[in-house]
């Protein structure tokens, strides 16, 4: 037996063959080219101008269609009882548009800010009720205590009346932040106490320049577009907004599909870290709530806080937990409407770091510092390609192949380790005998499941070992103490810190592991989040580079007992440590 | 206007008829191109003013033809007059899910670019990104398994 490998290029290729022979052995009917000419809309007393020309093809579809229009009618009319029974359902018939349960008529150009399962309520200014959330499809026990509020649709209807009056005539019915809104559209989650304004989200532009307090729309100028979320806080309502582009865009009021793309259009790394998006929850001596924002996949979302749990079914996008204790830490868990985790707030992800998957982690590492002094005294920069400007494709396919590699059965490296987290760091070029080869370079932690004997020590199972991926191959730096804690995978803040992990660790400032290949080597050095840049210098020449994710990749000419001088700065240019050393690499 | 129109229709025709095809199977691709040039027809000024009308006249075809099997069927390449076809490509494509299958075909059966798919899905353009892609991988993997070695003549 031998491998049949077939590239993505070629099942492409496959593709298109197969479409062109159903293409041509299924071809349009061209007899439809023969056509007549009808009024616009079918009027054939139109204006000549607006005729239109229809082939004959389309005039059979449309007379099938008349004909079964009766059918449809008593369809329609089934619908609309229907309907009228379940108010809270929708129908979806010709797009994402058309819904046909309202309680009111949607003028054309509110349709498109009326999303899938939404019951308008009114339409100056546009109130819906979010759609209800989704039907689960596993075994919710295991998720603790559901959390649950009071559906809007099931309050009286002149006691939901008078609530919406209340919200859209109020001058500054958002108090902490003293907003005069005109609203675009107003979404009501849920009633909590009979109180909607509490658990609803507002779009719109600000009217007069907002003094808000503690949020960040504070001196948000008029004609500011922003969201809104109103949260409850005990018996109080407070709220949170933060500025949006344009209520008139779609993709700012849309909640975003998939977790991926939620994690994609969030530009600061808030999701799936936990930091919450629209309200950063508020406590309340021992009790306290949070707002967690999350993509239409998500069904369920799971407070874990210590010991005890909790979960809700989002609506609107929009879960509100409740929990005691805030100093213990939170640990968020989302669900498919099958049961299956998409994502799980993560205190291995650090600030800055870009979330592309979540099992196993793998993100992309914080960008570079700014440097705010004349590096031309360090001599020649070293630079590697950005991850970011991977097609999202061709990013999908090499973290999948790498991620396959990893972990791969005997994969000598890790021996068969669990990765925990793939930092990568850069894309670069390799040269091979097949040609140019695109790689990442990057940093794995995985935890080893049998005894390694690692290049620089044995570990036994259950180590976390940090793993360096590099230009032609990789390194096993060391063990990391504490695998399950963050603190293991945490970049140091300074170079002080840094320096007493050393102590206990052995790493820094040491911490370079360094290869040697014929007259050329290079070295991993390992630096604090404070290093802004980190030059080498050799005899007579001397290169520099940028960190990122703590790590710089200095190659330079010179081979074993070569003597190099590492030197390393803060943004400003201030010397923060010098290392001699000499290369001593494999 | 009229003459737009016509210009469209005609250039967006046969790209649905393609991706009707692949994507809802031979017997539903007819119903969802009538539907979707009906729905053309009587809202001509409505489809001149979306920025991608091949994109939402796709959507129009899936929404109201009625469904006929789940997936679709398609016919074996040699049917079609592939005899030396990849056999396992199709069994494999209809094995993806429907977001799969209908970002995998027309993005790289049909040419249409994310946009356009993104419009006719009615998802982002990372999320059809992330099914096609997905589903491509899964057709990889699928197709790459151990063939037995030929025998040398």
């Amino acid at each position: 037996m031998s491998k049949h490998e077939l590239t993505t290029t070629d099942i492409v290729d496959l593709l298109s063959v197969y479409g062109d022979a159903l293409e041509s052995t299924h071809p349009l009917d061209e007899t439809s080219s023969e056509t007549t000419v009808l009024g616009a809309q079918g009027n054939p007393s139109a204006d000549p101008v607006d005729l239109i020309v229809m082939p004959v093809e389309e005039r059979k579809t449309r007379r099938v269609l008349a004909t079964a229009a009766i059918a449809m009618l008593a369809c329609v009319a089934a619908v609309a009882i229907w309907t009228a029974v379940r108010s809270n359902e929708t129908l979806d018939i010709a797009g994402n548009l058309e819904t046909v349960d309202h309680r009111v008529d949607i003028p054309d150009e509110l349709q498109p800010f009326v999303f899938p399962g939404e019951t308008v309520l009114r339409t100056n200014p546009l109130v819906v009720i979010a759609a209800p959330p989704k039907e689960l499809n596993f075994d919710t026990s295991q998720l603790g205590t559901e959390i649950t509020f009071g559906r809007i649709s099931d309050l009286p209807q002149d006691e939901l009346d008078q609530q919406i009056d209340a919200i859209v005539a109020s001058a500054s019915w958002n108090r902490f932040d003293n907003v005069d809104l005109e609203l675009t559209k107003l979404t009501l989650l849920w009633h909590r106490d009979s109180q909607v304004s509490a658990t609803s989200i507002a779009d719109g532009i600000v009217s007069e320049t907002a003094l808000g307090e503690r949020s960040n729309i504070r001196d948000a100028a008029a004609g500011t577009a922003v969201r809104v979320w109103s949260s409850i806080h005990g018996p109080n309502s407070r709220s949170v907004a933060e500025t949006i582009d344009d209520p008139g865009n779609l993709d700012d009021l849309r909640v975003p599909e998939t977790v991926r793309e939620h994690i994609g259009v969030d530009v600061d790394g808030g999701y799936p870290l936990g930091t919450m998006s629209g309200d950063t929850g508020s406590v309340d001596e021992n009790y306290f709530y949070d707002h967690y924002e999350v993509a239409q996949e998500v069904a369920a979302v799971q407070m874990i806080n210590g010991a005890s749990s909790v979960w809700m079914r989002p609506i609107g996008g929009q879960v509100l937990l409740t929990g005691q204790d805030r100093e213990t830490q939170i640990e968020l868990v989302t669900y498919g409407k099958d049961g299956q985790e998409l994502t799980r707030h993560q205190p291995f992800v650090f600030p800055g770091e870009t979330v592309l998957r979540t099992d196993p982690l793998v993100v992309i590492a914080a960008s570079p510092q700014e440097l705010n002094f004349d590096t031309s005294q360090l001599g020649t920069e070293i630079t590697f390609g950005e991850i970011g400007d991977l097609p999202q494709d061709e990013l999908d396919q090499q973290i999948d192949e790498l991620v396959e590699h990893l972990s791969a059965p005997g994969f000598a490296r890790l021996a068969n380790s669990e990765i925990r987290k793939l930092t990568l760091l850069w894309k670069t070029q390799e040269d091979t005998d097949a040609g140019p080869h695109l790689a990442l370079i990057g940093v794995v932690d995985g935890v080893a499941n049998e005894d390694v004997a690692a290049q620089t020590s044995a570990t036994p199972s259950g180590s976390l070992l940090r793993y360096e991926l590099k230009l032609g191959g990789g390194t096993i730096s060391d063990d990391i103490a504490n695998p399950d804690e963050p603190e293991g995978f945490r970049l140091p803040e300074t170079v002080e810190e840094h320096l007493e992990i050393a102590d206990a660790q052995g790493r820094y400032p040491v911490s370079g592991t360094v290869s040697v290949g014929g007259n050329e080597f290079t070295i991993n050095y390992e630096v604090a989040r404070e290093v802004a840049a980190v030059q080498m210098i050799t005899e007579g020449t001397s290169v520099w580079m940028r960190p990122i994710g703590g790590q710089v990749l200095l190659t330079a000419e010179g081979d074993q007992q070569t003597q190099i001088e590492l030197v390393t700065y803060n943004a400003d240019g201030d010397e923060l440590t010098r290392r001699l050393a000499t290369v001593v690499g494999s | 206007m009229a003459g737009n129109f016509e210009a469209l229709i005609s250039d967006a025709r046969p790209r649905l008829w393609r991706a009707f095809l692949g994507s809802l199977g031979v017997q539903r691709a007819e119903d969802a191109l009538g539907e979707a040039l009906a729905w053309a027809w009587a809202n001509p000024e409505r489809l001149s003013a979306i920025s991608n009308p091949a994109g939402y006249l796709y959507r129009v075809g899936v929404s109201r033809s009625k469904p006929r099997a789940q997936p679709p069927e398609l016919p074996a390449a040699a049917e079609i007059g592939l005899p030396d076809f990849e056999p396992r490509l199709i069994p494999a494509l209809l094995a993806l899910t429907p977001q799969q299958r209908t970002a995998v075909w027309l993005i790289h059966g049909c040419g249409w670019t994310y946009p356009d798919a993104a419009r006719a899905m009615d998802i982002g353009e990372s999320t059809v990104g992330t099914h096609a892609t997905r589903g491509l991988a899964l057709l990889r993997a699928q197709l790459t398994e151990a063939q037995p070695l030929k025998e040398s003549p």
